[in-house]
Parts: C-alpha cells; structure tokens; sequence
C-alpha cells in the first residue's frame, strides 16, 4: 500500500496560489528528494501535509496517508499523527529546541505527548534514541541545555526526537542547509542509516541537487508551486527531461569566464596575524583565558587577483575579514593595504579603497532608505560627496544590471539576487581596489548564483578589481578564485592556485573538505 | 550558579554603599545644615546648637558617614525628631502595613494577569483578544485612585462587605486587617495587572514565532499545550523584569491609595516626614527602600536564572 500520496495538493495564501496540483507518491521505507528553488513551494508541501500552514493559508486536494485524508482530519487527530505516524525536522537546528529545556525531556516528550510512556520509561527510551543518533551518554547526558550543544548535535536531537515514536515517514525540511560540509555530510549519512534500519519513508526537502544525488531512490523537481519533473535519481541526473532541470543543472555546474591574474603588485599584505578574545574569568580573581582566533596569518594578495579563503565555521574566517576590514585591532603581526597599515583607526579615505558584500541581502540594508541613499552611502568616506553623484549612482546600478530608475524604489521591492546586485553596486560607488566578499552569493539559489558570479567575474576585468573571496562553498571558490587558503582553528593550513589545492590536496583537512561536500555525479 | 550568586551578591553589596554614599550626601552636605532646615527660619541658635547635638552633625564628615552606616547596620536608625521615638520601630509599624499590602496586590496583579495574558496570546487576533487587550487599555489608563473609591463606593458603602478605611492593626485578628487591605490590594492591583497581561501577551506572541514552537507543534503538541509548555517559560524573562520594578513601586508609591483608605504605610510616613522636614526619617526610610530595591533586583536576578539555563553560567 502507498504510503503517502498527494492528489492535486494546492494551497492559497488569501487568493495568491503557493502550490499548485502537486501529486506525489511515496511507498513505505522509500526515500524521495524534493528539490527547488526558494519560494517553489517545497516546504509548503510539507506543512501542508503536517497540517502546519501559517494562519491564512487554505489546502485543497488529498493528500492521503496510510489510508486517511490528512487534509480532512480535525486538528485533534492530526496531532496524534504529529510526531507519532509522522516526524519532521527543521532547517535551522541553532533554534528548532526550546532553549529552556532540557534534551533529554525535549525527547522525551515525544513519547509522553502521544501517552506512549510515563515519564520515567521515555528518559530511557530518549536516551536510546540520543545514542542512535550519535550522542553517547558519556558526553551527552539528558540533563544538558541545547546552547551546550553545537548546530550539529542540535539538529542529531531534532532527529532524534523526530523518530522517537519510529514514524513511518520523516520529513527533514533542509536538514543541513545551516550546517558545516563535514557536519551535514554526517547527518545526511545518519538519516540514511536511520531509513534502513527502521524502514522509515524519508522526504528530504532541499534547495541543493547535490544533497540528493546518491542519497534519495527517487527525485521530484519543483518550481513556482509546482511538481516539473519526478524520476528515480539516478535517471533524472543523467538525463532530466524538464527544461527547468536542466537549467538548474547547468547553473550547479556553471564557471564564469575569467582571465586569470598576472599582477604581481602585492595589494593587501598579512604578516604574522593575531586576533585574541579575552574569555570570562573562570573565577573573580583568576586571569581571563585568552583564545586566539587567528593564530598566525600571513599571506599576500596581488592587484587584481580573486583570492579565495574557505574554512568551517569557527576556524576564524569572519575573526579575520573583520580584521582585514579594518573593524577590529590585531593583537600581533600587520595588515597592510597598498602599502598602508589597516587598523580601526585608518583614514576614511583608505576605507574607500576596501569594501565588502555580505552574505544576508536582507539584512545588509536598512529597509527605510531609497536605493540611491544605500548605493551613495560610501561616499561618506571622501572629504566631499561628488556633486555628480546621482549620476554615479546610476552607473552603479547600471553596472551590476540593474535600471537607474531602480534608484527611486525600497529594497523590499527587490528579490535576494538584485539586492546582491544593490550591494555590490555599493561596494563599487568609491572605486575601491580591493571587495571582500564574505559569503557574498552563499543565500542565493543556484540560478542567481550563476548570474552574480559572472557579473563578479566581468567587474573585476573591466575595473581591475582584486576579490578576497571568503566562503565554505568549494564549487563556489573554484568558479571564481585563482588562488585558495585553507583555514583551520586559525591557522592557514593550505594555500596555493585553487586547481591544484582542490584537485589534489596537500593537507588532510582539505581532504576531508573536499570528500565531505556533496557533489553532483558526472 | 554557585558563581551567579556570589557575583550578584558582590554587586548587591557594592550598589547598597553607592546609594548610601549618594543618600548621606544629598541629605547631609547639599541643603547646607540640616538642623537649621529642619526647624526653620524662626528658631534661635541655641535650639538649631541643641538639635545639632542629638541629630549628631558635629563630628568630621566621614566620621558621621561611619556612624550613620553603623547605626543602621545595628537596627539603629536614630530617634525621630517629630515623633520622638525610634525610627526603626516607626518603620517596623509602618512596614507592617505596607509590605502585605504591596505582596497581596503583587499576587493578585499576577493572578488576573497570567491568565488573561495566556487567553489573548493564544487567541490571537481574535474577538476576545481584542475585548480583552482593550479593557487593558483601560486598566492602564484610568488612575487607581479612582478605581479605589468606587471600589469604595460599591463594596463598603452600597454592598458594606469591606470596610472603606483604616487599619485595625494585625493585632485585631488577621480576618479584619486582612480585609481592610482587600481593597486598596485590589486598586493597587488592577493597573498593574493590566500592564503585566500586555506584557505578557506580547512576550508570548513573539515566543509563539519562534522555531521550536513549531518543533513542539510537529511532535504533536496541540496549540495550547505547546503555549503552556513551550511559550510561557520562555515569555517569563520580560514578565519577571515588570514584577521586579512593580514590587519596589507598590512599596512605597502606594501613598495615594494609601490616603485614600487611611492606611499608615511607608508611602504616608515618608510623605509627612517630608512636609514636616524630619530629616532622620526621610534619611532611613529612603535608605530602607532602596535597600528593598536592591533585594528585589537581586532576587528577580535569580529568578531570571531559575527561568533561563543560559543565564547561570554568565556573571
């Protein structure tokens, strides 16, 4: 018997349609990937069939699971399938548990809700499951707060008490968008364990072809609301049918055209970096613990040159660009740009020659201001506006593929991928020599992603602009840089033309970087 | 948490000898001598001379400061100019009133609040939300002064349930003292009730949004068990912060119920001591209240980290 199948699924916010006519199957013990682009209607899907809609939203169609209509089912019967028939994990495992409580009760209030087991016999039936997913009770005890935990272990408690109950289907909702390569390659080896063990139904829901290649029997492609195309994995990679596919494809597998670098001119200089934080005193009289973030950074960026830095989270990338951007003193070694020393306390004027993109679009922005206030912004920096700045502004814009007029209207007007655009027209207003780009296209889908990265690639040959590409997105890096450092717990572990590092790695940590990241077949 | 409390503790110390310091100077040193103040601009020399004896205001500065501090780290606060007797037992008496008073309005404001918090949060948007959110509105505006003497007017004068004033004293039984501070609790309690329900429904309706709400909800949770056993602990930090500043301010900002129902609290004592310039009063009772705030503070600290593991850890 199917397990789950959707008949013509559609659901409305108010009157605009978020899905459309979505039918899928899936049998016990399968696993089917749900691939899209942001806003295609994937996680929808999900909180459809959770009954989880955010208020305004209306379901129409079947969607029927072991022989019950999950659309039709009061709320009272859908939450006794809730974490019991079904389970479902989130992207954001940082804050998907209560920050109060603690994980073994958060565990085992799957069991209780469902009046499953009294109190006692779900902390030992939680604590199995806590070993299942990889959290031994030597370090994991129940009585441990989720800020005691990292991103990883949080999201191996959301699993584990997603399949406390052992449902029949999980549904994991990017399970590992928010996680390191290494981490989400571990969590996507444990719920692959986890299906065939327990002969659980898996829908993994994500943004990124390459999670799913390899790891899902079957592949349904989505966009705008609806389902373009559903095959087994491996058929579909080889040959997908759907021109949006194969658009997605292409844009996963896109390198823009660039020139490489031959300058030599050394334009930003790192001698020997230190950044330290004080800790808290472990008691009032004792001395603070210092942990040093960079420990030792020395390289050198020519004029012109795309340099790309990649790391996990905490190994001190962001310690460093924030270093390197003039916005925190280093407590040992140098900085230098075009020969002059960077510090909090550098002259604006040299501010101007160094900008910077970052990765949240959204956040990047104050919402209230008019696009041309946001671009013009940097011309703080010099001793006086330019009196044409209007119209440098709109060559900004203009530069990066956006319209002049553009310059009149508020960001909420604008998709992530042109507010990318804004920012990096922002960046360029000063004519600066040298853009960090800190995960600069990391939130953007694979499409958007490909029109910025040659967008980057066309501004940096006709300004002559040098990229300090910082990112853990190694596909990303290799499109882009011509040259790569590693960094790990501070240190510069690896460096050297990024062809050669990431074809063939001299250091171990490179390696399992570059095993860890999904990959797409062929 | 060991760390937590000695930290706080240190803290709760070195702010009780700022506001000593700050109290003894704006008293002592500012209004020039405090004994020609006290008695005004008729008296001889000779009784200002006298008063200057018993007040103590001969001595050096810090040796007064000294002395002051010590005094009152003994129970000694000094004799009170105009009522002639200790000071502390002035204010014994008077607390005797008025920390009941303060305990039963901050627990009925609670009472009325957390339900009602929990009720608009959960229901959202809708009618009852509304109707309750603007009797709130309500609650917040009218003066408690008012809701006082029609509680007055309908409980002792038309239904005579309560009396309308006066405290008998707990000496009278508690039944009696207990009903004589029903009703200015109650006053003192709506407005504060009415404040702590918007604050609390707000704090729960930014907790509802939040990741393991919908964590709680996908376990199987129904709508309000995952309010009541998700979003309120998380809800109580702000909650807390109010009940904290609500307390100290219904210790001693009671003085217009307190007039209302002739009630000999802190708020009247401190009040007559002001009008009638008896400047060892003033002095101790503020330095008792500030005393209070300090206390309350830090105990709305602990609480905090009682609420919140990740705040035991912190300084």
């Amino acid at each position: 018997m199917t397990l789950l199948r959707l008949d013509n699924l559609s659901v409305r916010i108010g009157t605009a349609p978020v899905l459309s006519d979505v039918s899928l199957a899936l049998e016990p013990g399968e696993t089917l990937g749900l691939v899209g682009e942001s806003g295609s209607g994937k996680s929808m899907t999900a909180l459809a069939l959770m009954g989880l809609l955010p208020a305004g939203a209306t379901a129409t169609g079947r969607a029927e699971f072991e022989g019950q209509d999950l659309l039709a089912l009061r709320e009272r019967d859908l939450c006794r399938i809730r974490g019991a028939r079904i389970g479902m994990i989130f992207q954001e495992p940082m804050t998907a548990l209560n920050p109060m409580k603690t994980i073994g009760d958060q565990v085992a209030e799957t069991l209780t809700t469902h009046g499953a087991a009294t109190r006692s016999e779900a902390l030992a039936i939680a604590r199995k499951r806590l070993d299942r997913v990889g959290l031994p009770p030597e370090r994991f005890g129940l009585g441990l707060y989720p800020h005691e935990l990292s991103g990883g272990q949080r999201q191996r408690v959301c699993i584990a008490l997603a399949i406390a109950l052992r449902p029949a289907l999980l549904i994991a909702d990017e399970p590992t968008t928010a996680l390191d390569v290494t981490t989400q390659a571990q969590i996507l080896d444990l719920l692959q364990d986890l299906v065939e063990d327990e002969r659980m139904a898996l829908l993994l829901i994500t943004h990124d072809l390459a999670v799913v290649a390899g790891r899902t029997a079957r592949v349904a492609v989505m966009q705008a609301g609806r389902v373009v195309e559903t095959g087994p994995t491996g058929q579909l990679f080889r040959a997908p049918e759907a021109d949006y596919t194969r658009a997605l494809f292409a844009a996963s597998a896109h390198v823009p055209q660039r020139v490489p670098s031959v300058s030599t001119e050394p334009l930003l200089e790192l001698r020997d970096v230190r950044r330290e934080y004080l800790l808290p005193r472990p008691s009032p009289l004792a001395p603070h613990p210092v942990l040093r973030a960079v420990d030792g950074v020395s390289f050198t960026l020519t004029r012109g040159e795309s340099l790309g830095l990649v790391g996990e989270s905490g190994c001190g990338k962001s310690t460093l660009t924030r270093a390197i951007l003039g916005l925190d003193a280093v407590q040992g070694g140098s900085i230098k740009l075009g020969g002059a020393a960077v510090s909090p306390a550098m002259p604006r004027a040299m501010r101007a020659g160094l900008q910077a993109v970052f990765q949240d679009p959204y956040g990047s922005f104050d919402p209230r201001w008019r696009v041309e206030r946001l671009v013009a912004e940097p011309f703080h920096l010099l001793p006086a506006r330019p009196a044409d700045w209007r119209d440098r502004v709109a060559a900004a814009l203009v530069e990066v593929g956006l319209r002049p007029e553009d310059a009149r209207r508020h960001i909420h007007e604008f998709s992530g991928g042109q507010l990318q655009r804004i920012a990096i027209a922002r960046a360029l207003i000063t004519r600066p020599a040298l853009i960090v780009l800190d995960e600069a296209v990391s939130a953007l889908d694979v499409r958007v992603r490909a029109q910025v990265l040659d967008l980057l690639a066309a501004l940096q040959e006709s300004h002559g602009l040098s990229y300090l590409f910082v990112s853990h997105d190694l596909a990303v890096v290799r499109a882009i840089t011509d040259r790569v450092m590693v960094m790990q717990a501070g240190r510069i572990v690896e460096a050297g033309p990024t062809e050669q590092v990431l074809s063939a790695p001299a250091h171990a940590y490179t390696s399992s970087l570059l095993a860890a990241a999904p990959r797409l077949p062929g | 948490m060991l760390r937590f409390l000695a930290r706080r503790l240190l803290a709760l110390v070195l702010s009780l000898i700022v506001a000593s310091l700050v109290v003894f100077a704006v008293i002592e040193v500012i209004p020039g001598d405090p004994a020609a103040f006290m008695l005004g601009l008729n008296a001889s020399p000779e009784t200002v001379e006298a008063l200057r004896q018993t007040l103590g205001l001969t001595g050096s500065l810090p040796a007064r400061y000294l002395s002051w501090l010590g005094g009152m780290l003994t129970g000694d606060f000094g004799i009170s100019y105009t009522y002639k007797v200790p000071v502390a037992d002035l204010v014994a008496d008077r607390m005797a009133v008025s920390l009941p008073l303060a305990l039963l309005a901050l627990a009925l404001s609670t009472a009325i609040a957390l339900p009602v918090g929990l009720h608009a949060a959960a229901r959202r948007g809708r009618a009852s939300d509304t109707a309750v959110m603007g009797l709130t509105q309500l609650g917040i505006a009218v003066p408690n002064f008012w809701f006082a003497m029609l509680l007055v007017l309908v409980f002792a004068v038309n239904l005579r349930w309560l009396p309308a004033g006066g405290f008998p004293g707990w000496d009278a039984g508690i039944v009696p003292a207990f009903k004589a501070l029903l009703l200015p609790s109650i006053a003192l309690a709506l407005p504060q009730a009415a404040i702590l329900a918007r604050v609390l429904r707000s704090a729960l309706i930014e907790t509802l949004e939040q990741d393991y709400i919908r964590t709680a909800r996908a376990k199987g949770l129904t709508r309000s068990r995952a309010l009541t056993h998700h979003a309120l602990r998380n809800a109580l930090v702000p909650v807390l912060t109010i009940l904290g500043m609500q307390f100290s301010f219904l210790l001693a900002g009671a003085i217009i119920i307190e007039n209302v129902f002739y009630l000999p609290g802190l708020g009247r004592l401190i009040f007559q001591a002001i009008t009638q310039r008896d400047l060892i009063v003033v002095e101790s009772v503020v330095m008792i209240l500030v005393f209070a705030v300090i206390l309350v503070t830090f105990a709305t600290d602990i609480a905090y980290a009682l609420v919140d593991p990740r705040l035991r850890r912190r300084g």
